[in-house]
C-alpha cells in the first residue's frame, strides 16, 4: 500500500512538471561576420537569467542552423552563442504566449583575431562541443557552487544520465571506463573521480569510443568498442589532496570513526584509510573505504550506512593504504607504465543468532527441522599486494603478487529439533564447536599480450598468462555433540572430538594463446577470412592434508586418536587442455543507414586429466587418467541503426566435464555418525554438461536524446549427463544412508529480463528499472529406492522507480517479490510441494534544503512466508540528517537513527532438491548517533584552495591528444582493408 | 652510398626545379567562403534507388561522356547510372574486392583494380614481386580489368595479363603508359636504391623519378607501403603528383616532372627534419609518433585545377582539411567552411571532390544530409527546381547518395 501511494505521488509530480508548462522555442543561423559563411558546430547555450544555470544547449548543424524547443515561457533567459576563435554573443530573451517562437535570423560572430594573435585565454562558455568524434564537456559553462563536484555538473549535462545505481550513460550508451588524465583514479571506480574532484579543477571532460585491446579477436565492430570518459584536470590542478576524518557516538554503546586521505600529483596517487565501528559497516579494502567517504554533495546511494542485511552484531577495525605510481606523465589511455601496491589490515568480531527452519520432503513423510545457532567469532586478516603494468599501443605486460594472512577463532552452539510430518517429535540434538584457524597464502600472476597486427599479418600475436600460488592452512577444532532419537535408540549418541588439520595447496598454471596460426600456415591466403588460434592451458596442483582426529574415551576421559579418520592425503592433479579455435566476422554497412556485424567463434578444446591420490587410508590410493572433449561455439550479432538504436544478440554453446572426486568415490567412513551414513561409489562415471545461452540487448542511441530506453533478456539451459546425485534410504527414525550414484540427466533453465528507461523533463529525471529472473531445475534422485524428481522453481521480480530534481531532491521506491517453489514427483504419482515467498518494499528519500542541509530516510518492509506457512514481517526504517558548514562546506555534522521501529532481522530463503530452508538472523537494532566529519581538501597550489579560476596557458583551437582509433590519415593504398 | 644515388639520379629522368609558386597556408587560421564565390552553378543528380541499385557510399566516381560510374566498397560493387541518374547496371567481381576504378578516355573503358578476398599480400611480398618478378599467376592475387563502356549492358571486359604493377593501382597515363608509386623500406634490404615514382610501359619500368634509400629510410618501414599521390588532370598527358611527407605539387608530363606549387605550413603542422632522422625500429614507435604529433601533415592530395581555382586536401595525422585557392586573387579559403547559399539551394556541398569532366567538378552527398536539412528543403519547395522538389517530396533518407555537379566561376 505504502509503495502504491509513493508511486502515485511520483507520477503526480511528473505529470505536473510535464504538462503544466507551455513551451516555446528559438532558432537562428550562426555565421562568420566578415566572410558570411556558416559556422558549423557552434554552441548555443540557453541560460537561466537569474542564476545563469544551463537550461538547454544545441550545436549548430552543417548550415550553422539551430532550433531549440521546449523552453519555458515568461522566464528571463540568456542566449549565449560561442565558437572557438570567435567573440561570443549574449542575448537576453523572454518568451511569452504572444511570442512563443523567436527567430534570430543570422547571428554574426566576429573573429577574435586580437586574442588569437596574442594567444591569451579564450573564454569558451559552450557547455558541450564536438571535437571530431569526441564529445567535450566544458565545466566553465556550468555555474555551480564553488564546492560543487564533477557529479553535480554531470547531472546538468543534457544527454548524460547518472543512474541511481552509479552507472553513467551518454546518449544511451554505458560509460565503461572513467579516467582522470588518462589514468584510472584511485582504483578506477567512477565515483572516486566524479564525487571528489571539484568542478572548478577540471579543464574539460572528454567522452569517446576506444578499442578494447583485451579481446582476442578484434572485429572492428561495435562489439569491441568501449566508451571512455576522460576527466582532464587543469594544468595547475594536477596535484592535491582530499579525504575525510570523522567520528560518531550513539546510544546502545554504538560508535564509529573513519579516516581517509588521498593525495595525488602528475605521477603518483597515494591513499590511506582507517575505520573502527560497531555499527555493521564492513570495510574489506582501501578502495571500498575511499569510495564510501567521497566529498559528494549528496548521497544518492546512501553509502556507508549501517548494513541492515549483515548477520548479527559486528565490530570492525580496518586500516589500509594504496599507492599508484606512473613512470610516464602521458595523459592518454594507451600508454601505461605504472606500479601499484596496497596493504590491508582488518579485525572483526561477530556475534550472531540464527533460527533456521528446514523442511525435507521424503516419499512417505516429511521432516521438519527447527534449529537455533549462536556464533561468536573473531578474526584478523592482513594482505599485502603489489603490481606492475606496462602497455604501449597493442602490447601489454603485467605482473602482480600478493600475500595474505588470516587468523580466525569461532565458537558456535547449535540446538535442533526434528519433527515427523511437523507434529511427531523425532529427535533432538545439540552441538558445540570451537575452531581456531590460520591461513597464509602467496600468489604471483604474470600476463603478456601482444596484439601486433601490421597489414593483416599477425604472426607475432599471442598472449600468455602464468600464475603460481601457495597456501597453507592450520586448524584446530573441537566438537561436542549429543544426539537423541526418540524413535530408535540406535541413533542416540554423543561424542567429543578434536580435529587437528594441516593442509597446503600449490597451484601453478600457464595459459598460452596464439592467434597468428593462419598467417603462419597459409601466408597470404586468408582462409575465407577465418582466423585460427591455438591455445593450451596447463595447470598442475598439489594438495596435502594431514588430518588428526581424536575422540574422547568415555572411561579414561583421554583423547585417543581415531585411526579411521586420521590420515595423510596427497592429491596431485595435472590438467592439460590444448585447443584450436576458429573465428570469423562478417561486417556489412550502408553509410548513414546501418552497421551490422555477425561473428562466429568455435573452440575445439581437449582436456587431459591425470590424478593421483595417495593416502594412509589404503582404500583411497588411486591413480587415474581421463580424457574429455569439450567443444564450444558462439555467435554474436550486432545491428546499429544510425542515430536510432543498437541491438545485440549472442547465442553460445559450451560443454564441460568433471570427474568424480575422491570423496565421492571413496569417502572416509565415519563410524560415529550413524544417523547420516554416506557410501561412496567407485564406479561413478564422470559427468558432462552442455550449456546453451542466449542473450539479447536493445538500447536507444540518439545524440542528445532526453529519454533513453534499454532492455535485455538472457536465457540459459544446462543439461548435465551422469550428474553425481544420491540414492538415500531413510528409516522411520529419519536415519539416512546415502549412496552416490550417477543420475542420467539433470536439467536447469534460467532467465533474466532487464528494462531501463530514463526520462528527462527540464531538470527532473525519472528512472524506471525493472528486473526479473527465474531459475527452474529438475534433479532426479532416489528416495527409499523410488525414483523421485524435484522440480525447483525460483522467481524474483524487482521494480525500482527513481525521481530526482538535480541534486536538490530525489526519491526512489522499489518493490521486489522473490518466491521459491519445490515440487516433488515420484513414480507412485505422489507429489508434494514446498513454497516460500519474500516480499520486500523499500523506499529512499533525499532532500537537500538550503544546499547545506540534507535529509535522508530509508524504509524497507519485509514480509516472508516460510515453507511451513509461518509468516514473518519486519519494517526497517532509518533516517539521517546532515548539515554542511565552514567555507567550502568542509565540515559536516550528521544525526542518524537506525531501525526506528526496532524490527531489523535478516531473512533468507533457499531451496535445494527436496528441501526448503528459511533462516532468520538477528541484526543490528535501534540506535541514535551523532557524528562529526571534516573533509580536508586542496587542489593545486596553496593559493587555489579547493579549486577556483584557472588560467589556460594557450587557446585550444582544434585537435586533441586522445589516442587515435583508426589508422590515421596519410598514404594511399597497400594497407589492409582497402 | 650518396654518390651512388647521385649517379643514378643523373641518368633518371629530369625533375625540373623551376621556381614553383609558394603557397603559405596555416590550416587553423584559414577563413571560409560561400558557394557562390567559387561556383556559378550547382546541379543535383539524384541516383535512382531500387532494390538492385541500392548502395552505401560513393568511394570513387568516374564521369564519362554518358555515364556516372560509382565504386561502393561497402557493397563491393560498381554501379552504372546514366547522366540523369537512371540506374543501368552493376558489376561485381566474384571473390575479388574492388579497390580502385579509373577512366581510360582513349579506350572509353573503365579500368578496375581488384584484389582476391582470399589473399592478403603484405607489402614486403609485393616488393619482392616487383623487384624480382614471380612465376606465380598474378591474377590469383590481383586483377586489372578493362570494362568497355560503349555498351554497358554487354558487360564486355578484358583482363590485362600478367600485370605485376596492378598491386600498386597505377594511374592511366598517355598512350598505354601508367604512372605508379610504391615506397617501402626494409632494414635488411639488400638493395638500397629505389624510386618513388615510376612510369610503366608494357609492364616494364620506362622512367623513374625521386630516388630514395630502401634500406635506411625508416619512415617507410611500417604501415605497408607509402605511395606518391598521382592524380589525373583534364589533359591525358599530364598528371599531378605529390610525395609522402612532402608539400610540393608536381606536374608529370611524358618526359618531365615539374614542381609547380610548394605549400609552406606553420611549424605546428610541418613535419620536422628530425622525423626522417628518427630511425624507427618498431611499428609501435611510429604509432606513438603519430599519436603524439597528430597535427603534422602527412601529405597533399585531391588536387584539381579548374579555371582560376586550385582545390587540394592537406592530410594531417588526425584527419584532413580541404582548401581552395583563388589563383586570380591569391586567396586561400577553407573548403570545409564553405557556406551553402542560394546557389546550392542551401545544401552543403563542401564534401570531398570525387571526380571531374571537361566542364565541371563532382561531389556527392547522402540523401539524409539533404532531407534532414529543413532550411534547404524549405528553400527547394519554394524554388522552381522541379527535380529537387520531387526529390524532397518523394525520397527517403535511406535512398542512394546524390551526385552534385559544381561549375566553377570563370573570369570574364
Amino acid at each position: 500500500m505504502l509503495a502504491k501511494k509513493i508511486i502515485g505521488i511520483v507520477f503526480i509530480l511528473m505529470s505536473f512538471t510535464a504538462f503544466a508548462q507551455n513551451t516555446g522555442s528559438i532558432k537562428g543561423k550562426v555565421m562568420d561576420a566578415e566572410h558570411k559563411y556558416d559556422l558549423q558546430l557552434a554552441t548555443i547555450s540557453i541560460l537561466n537569467g537569474k542564476d545563469s544555470s544551463l537550461v538547454n544547449y544545441q550545436i549548430t548543424n552543417d548550415l550553422g542552423l539551430f532550433h531549440i524547443g521546449n523552453l519555458p515561457l515568461n522566464k528571463k533567459m540568456i542566449v549565449s552563442i560561442s565558437f572557438s576563435g570567435y567573440l561570443s554573443i549574449h542575448k537576453n530573451v523572454e518568451l511569452d504566449t504572444a511570442q512563443k517562437d523567436f527567430d534570430y535570423g543570422n547571428l554574426l560572430l566576429v573573429r577574435d583575431t586580437a586574442r588569437l594573435m596574442e594567444e591569451v585565454i579564450i573564454q569558451a562558455v559552450a557547455p558541450v562541443t564536438m571535437n571530431g568524434d569526441t564529445l567535450e564537456i566544458n565545466p566553465k559553462a556550468f555555474k555551480l557552487a564553488p564546492y560543487a563536484v564533477v557529479e553535480d555538473m554531470l547531472l546538468r549535462v543534457p544527454g548524460i544520465t547518472m543512474w541511481s545505481d552509479g552507472k553513467i550513460t551518454v546518449n544511451g550508451k554505458e560509460v565503461n571506463k572513467v579516467y582522470v588524465d588518462g589514468k584510472p583514479f584511485f582504483g578506477g571506480s567512477p565515483e572516486m573521480a566524479t564525487q571528489n574532484l571539484p568542478k572548478d579543477a577540471i579543464d574539460k571532460i572528454q567522452v569517446y569510443q576506444e578499442k578494447d585491446f583485451t579481446k582476442d579477436d578484434i572485429t572492428n565492430s561495435n562489439l569491441d568498442s568501449l566508451l571512455t570518459m576522460n576527466i582532464k584536470l587543469q594544468a595547475d590542478k594536477r596535484k592535491g589532496f582530499f579525504g575525510k576524518i570523522g567520528a560518531g557516538i550513539g546510544t546502545d554503546r554504538r560508535y564509529e570513526s573513519d579516516i581517509t586521505l588521498q593525495g595525488f600529483n602528475n605521477k603518483t596517487r597515494v591513499g590511506i584509510a582507517g575505520n573502527i565501528n560497531n555499527t555493521n559497516k564492513a570495510i574489506d579494502n582501501v578502495g571500498e573505504a575511499m569510495r564510501g567517504n567521497t566529498f559528494r554533495s549528496f548521497n544518492k546511494r546512501n553509502f556507508v550506512a549501517s548494513d541492515g542485511n549483515m548477520d548479527g552484531l559486528n565490530k570492525v577495525g580496518y586500516i589500509g593504504a594504496t599507492i599508484e605510481h606512473s613512470f610516464i606523465e602521458a595523459t592518454n589511455t594507451r600508454l601505461t607504465n605504472a606500479i601499484n601496491g596496497g596493504y590491508d589490515l582488518k579485525t572483526s568480531n561477530n556475534s550472531a543468532i540464527t533460527d533456521r527452519l528446514s523442511i525435507q520432503n521424503l516419499n512417505n513423510y516429511s521432516i521438519t527441522t527447527k534449529s537455533n545457532q549462536s556464533t561468536e567469532s573473531s578474526g584478523l586478516n592482513q594482505s599485502l599486494k603489489g603490481g606492475y603494468r606496462y602497455n604501449k599501443a597493442a602490447r601489454e605486460f603485467s605482473l602482480s603478487a600478493d600475500y595474505k594472512w588470516s587468523n580466525k577463532n569461532s565458537i558456535s552452539e547449535n540446538t535442533s529439533t526434528a519433527y515427523k510430518n511437523n507434529d511427531v517429535l523425532m529427535n533432538r540434538g545439540s552441538s558445540k564447536n570451537n575452531t581456531k584457524s590460520n591461513n597464509q597464502s602467496v600468489s604471483i600472476n604474470g600476463n603478456f599480450n601482444n596484439n601486433d597486427n601490421d597489414e593483416g599479418v599477425n604472426k607475432k600475436s599471442f598472449s600468455a598468462n602464468y600464475s603460481l600460488s601457495y597456501g597453507k592452512n592450520e586448524s584446530d577444532s573441537r566438537r561436542i555433540s549429543t544426539f537423541e532419537s526418540l524413535i530408535d535408540s540406535l541413533y542416540t549418541d554423543s561424542y567429543d572430538r578434536k580435529y587437528l588439520n594441516e593442509s597446503s595447496n600449490l597451484n601453478t598454471s600457464l595459459n598460452i594463446n596464439y592467434n597468428g596460426l593462419r598467417s603462419l600456415l597459409f601466408g597470404s591466403y586468408n582462409f575465407w577470412g577465418i582466423n585460427i588460434g591455438l591455445k593450451n592451458n596447463l595447470s598442475v596442483s598439489k594438495s596435502e592434508l594431514n588430518a588428526s582426529v581424536y575422540d574422547i574415551d568415555s572411561l579414561t576421559h583421554q583423547y585417543i586418536e581415531n585411526k579411521d579418520l586420521s590420515n595423510l592425503n596427497e592429491l596431485l592433479n595435472v590438467d592439460n587442455s590444448p585447443g584450436i579455435s576458429f573465428f570469423k566476422s562478417i561486417n556489412r554497412q550502408l553509410s548513414d543507414r546501418f552497421k551490422r556485424n555477425i561473428s562466429f567463434r568455435t573452440n575445439l578444446q581437449n582436456q587431459l586429466l591425470y590424478q593421483k591420490n595417495t593416502s594412509t587410508l589404503s582404500y583411497r590410493n588411486i591413480e587415474r587418467t581421463m580424457y574429455f572433449f569439450r567443444p564450444s561455439a558462439s555467435v554474436d550479432y550486432s545491428y546499429d541503426k544510425f542515430n536510432r538504436y543498437e541491438w545485440k544478440a549472442n547465442a553460445s554453446f559450451n560443454t564441460g566435464a568433471s570427474a568424480p572426486t575422491i570423496d565421492q568415490l571413496y569417502p572416509i567412513r565415519d563410524s560415529i555418525n550413524r544417523y547420516n551414513i554416506i557410501v561412496g561409489n567407485p564406479n561413478l562415471k564422470s559427468s558432462s554438461n552442455n550449456k546453451f545461452n542466449f542473450s539479447t540487448e536493445y538500447s536507444s542511441k540518439q545524440f542528445n536524446q532526453k529519454n533513453t530506453y534499454s532492455a535485455g533478456v538472457s536465457l540459459g539451459y544446462t543439461l548435465t549427463n551422469n550428474a553425481v546425485g544420491d540414492s538415500s534410504i531413510y528409516d522411520d527414525a529419519g536415519g539416512r544412508t546415502s549412496y552416490y550414484i550417477n543420475i542420467a540427466q539433470r536439467k536447469s533453465l534460467n532467465g533474466n529480463l532487464r528494462l531501463n528507461t530514463s526520462f528527462k523533463i527540464n531538470k527532473n529525471n525519472l528512472q524506471i528499472t525493472y528486473t526479473s529472473g527465474f531459475n527452474n531445475s529438475e534433479s532426479p534422485q532416489y528416495i527409499n529406492q523410488i525414483r523421485s524428481t524435484a522440480k525447483n522453481n525460483s522467481i524474483n521480480n524487482n521494480i525500482n522507480l527513481f525521481f530526482g530534481y538535480l541534486d536538490i531532491f530525489n526519491i526512489s521506491i522499489g518493490q521486489s517479490i522473490a518466491s521459491n517453489k519445490s515440487i516433488q514427483f515420484n513414480k507412485l504419482n505422489k507429489s508434494s510441494s514446498l513454497r516460500s515467498n519474500l516480499y520486500s518494499t523499500n523506499g529512499q528519500l533525499n532532500v537537500t534544503l538550503r544546499k547545506d542541509i540534507t535529509f535522508t530516510t530509508t524504509l524497507n518492509y519485509l514480509n516472508n512466508k516460510a515453507g511451513n506457512n509461518q509468516r514473518n514481517e519486519a519494517t526497517i526504517w532509518n533516517a539521517y540528517a546532515s548539515y554542511r558548514f565552514l567555507k567550502g562546506k568542509q565540515a559536516e555534522v550528521k544525526f542518524s537513527v537506525f531501525d526506528l521501529l526496532r524490527q531489523n532481522q535478516n531473512i533468507v530463503n533457499s531451496i535445494n532438491a527436496n528441501s526448503s530452508t528459511t533462516s532468520i538472523s538477528n541484526g543490528l537494532t535501534q540506535y541514535y548517533m551523532i557524528s562529526l566529519s571534516y573533509f580536508p581538501r586542496r587542489f593545486g597550489g596553496k593559493q587555489s584552495r579547493g579549486g577556483g579560476e584557472g588560467r589556460r596557458e594557450r587557446s585550444e583551437f582544434r585537435g586533441s591528444d586522445r589516442p587515435s582509433m583508426g589508422s590515421g590519415g596519410g598514404m594511399r593504398g597497400m594497407r589492409r582493408g582497402e | 652510398m650518396k654518390k651512388l644515388i647521385l649517379f643514378f639520379s643523373l641518368f633518371a629522368n629530369s625533375v625540373l626545379y623551376a621556381q614553383p609558386q609558394n603557397i603559405y597556408i596555416d590550416p587553423s587560421k584559414t577563413i571560409g567562403t560561400s558557394v557562390s564565390k567559387i561556383f556559378d552553378a550547382v546541379n543535383f543528380i539524384p541516383l535512382e534507388t531500387t532494390k538492385q541499385s541500392t548502395f552505401g557510399v560513393i568511394n570513387s566516381l568516374v564521369v564519362s561522356e554518358n555515364l556516372f560510374i560509382i565504386l561502393d566498397k561497402e557493397t563491393n560493387g560498381i554501379f552504372f547510372f546514366d547522366k540523369k541518374g537512371k540506374y543501368l547496371s552493376k558489376y561485381k567481381i566474384k571473390r575479388y574486392r574492388i579497390k580502385d576504378i579509373q577512366y581510360d578516355r582513349a579506350k572509353n573503358a573503365l579500368l578496375i583494380y581488384s584484389f582476391n578476398k582470399n589473399y592478403n599480400v603484405p607489402s614486403t611480398r609485393v616488393q619482392q614481386f616487383l623487384s624480382k618478378g614471380t612465376k606465380k599467376n598474378i591474377s590469383k592475387f590481383v586483377k586489372a580489368t578493362y570494362y568497355y563502356l560503349d555498351d554497358v549492358a554487354a558487360k564486355k571486359t578484358e583482363d590485362i595479363e600478367d600485370f605485376l604493377y596492378a598491386f600498386t593501382s597505377p594511374v592511366v597515363f598517355n598512350d598505354n603508359k601508367f604512372a605508379t608509386s610504391f615506397i617501402k623500406a626494409k632494414k635488411d634490404s639488400k638493395d638500397t636504391l629505389d624510386y618513388q615514382l615510376k612510369i610503366i610501359e608494357n609492364n616494364k619500368v620506362a622512367q623513374t623519378y625521386f630516388p630514395y634509400n630502401k634500406k635506411t629510410e625508416s619512415v617507410y618501414y611500417f604501415y605497408g607501403a607509402a605511395q606518391c599521390e598521382i592524380m589525373p588532370t583534364q589533359i591525358d598527358s599530364t598528371l599531378f603528383v605529390t610525395r609522402p611527407f612532402q608539400y610540393s605539387i608536381y606536374t608529370l608530363t611524358p618526359h618531365t616532372v615539374k614542381e609547380v606549387y610548394k605549400l609552406i605550413l606553420p611549424i605546428a603542422n610541418a613535419i620536422p627534419a628530425s622525423f626522417f632522422e628518427k630511425k624507427f625500429t618498431r611499428k609501435g614507435e611510429m604509432d606513438d609518433y603519430r599519436m603524439l604529433n597528430r597535427s603534422l601533415a602527412a601529405n597533399i592530395n585531391n588536387i584539381y585545377s579548374f579555371s582560376d581555382f586550385l582545390f587540394f586536401t592537406i592530410n594531417l595525422f588526425n584527419g584532413n582539411n580541404r582548401y581552395v585557392m583563388d589563383k586570380s586573387k591569391s586567396l586561400i579559403y577553407d573548403y570545409n567552411k564553405m557556406s551553402a547559399d542560394s546557389t546550392s539551394y542551401f545544401i552543403n556541398v563542401s564534401n570531398t571532390i570525387k571526380s571531374f569532366d571537361r566542364h565541371s567538378l563532382y561531389t556527392t552527398l547522402s540523401a539524409k544530409s539533404i532531407l534532414n536539412n529543413s532550411r534547404a528543403t524549405k528553400f527547394i519547395s519554394e524554388s522552381n527546381n522541379e527535380l529537387l522538389k520531387n526529390f524532397v517530396v518523394r525520397n527517403k533518407i535511406s535512398d542512394n547518395p546524390i551526385i552534385i555537379q559544381l561549375k566553377t566561376k570563370t573570369t570574364l
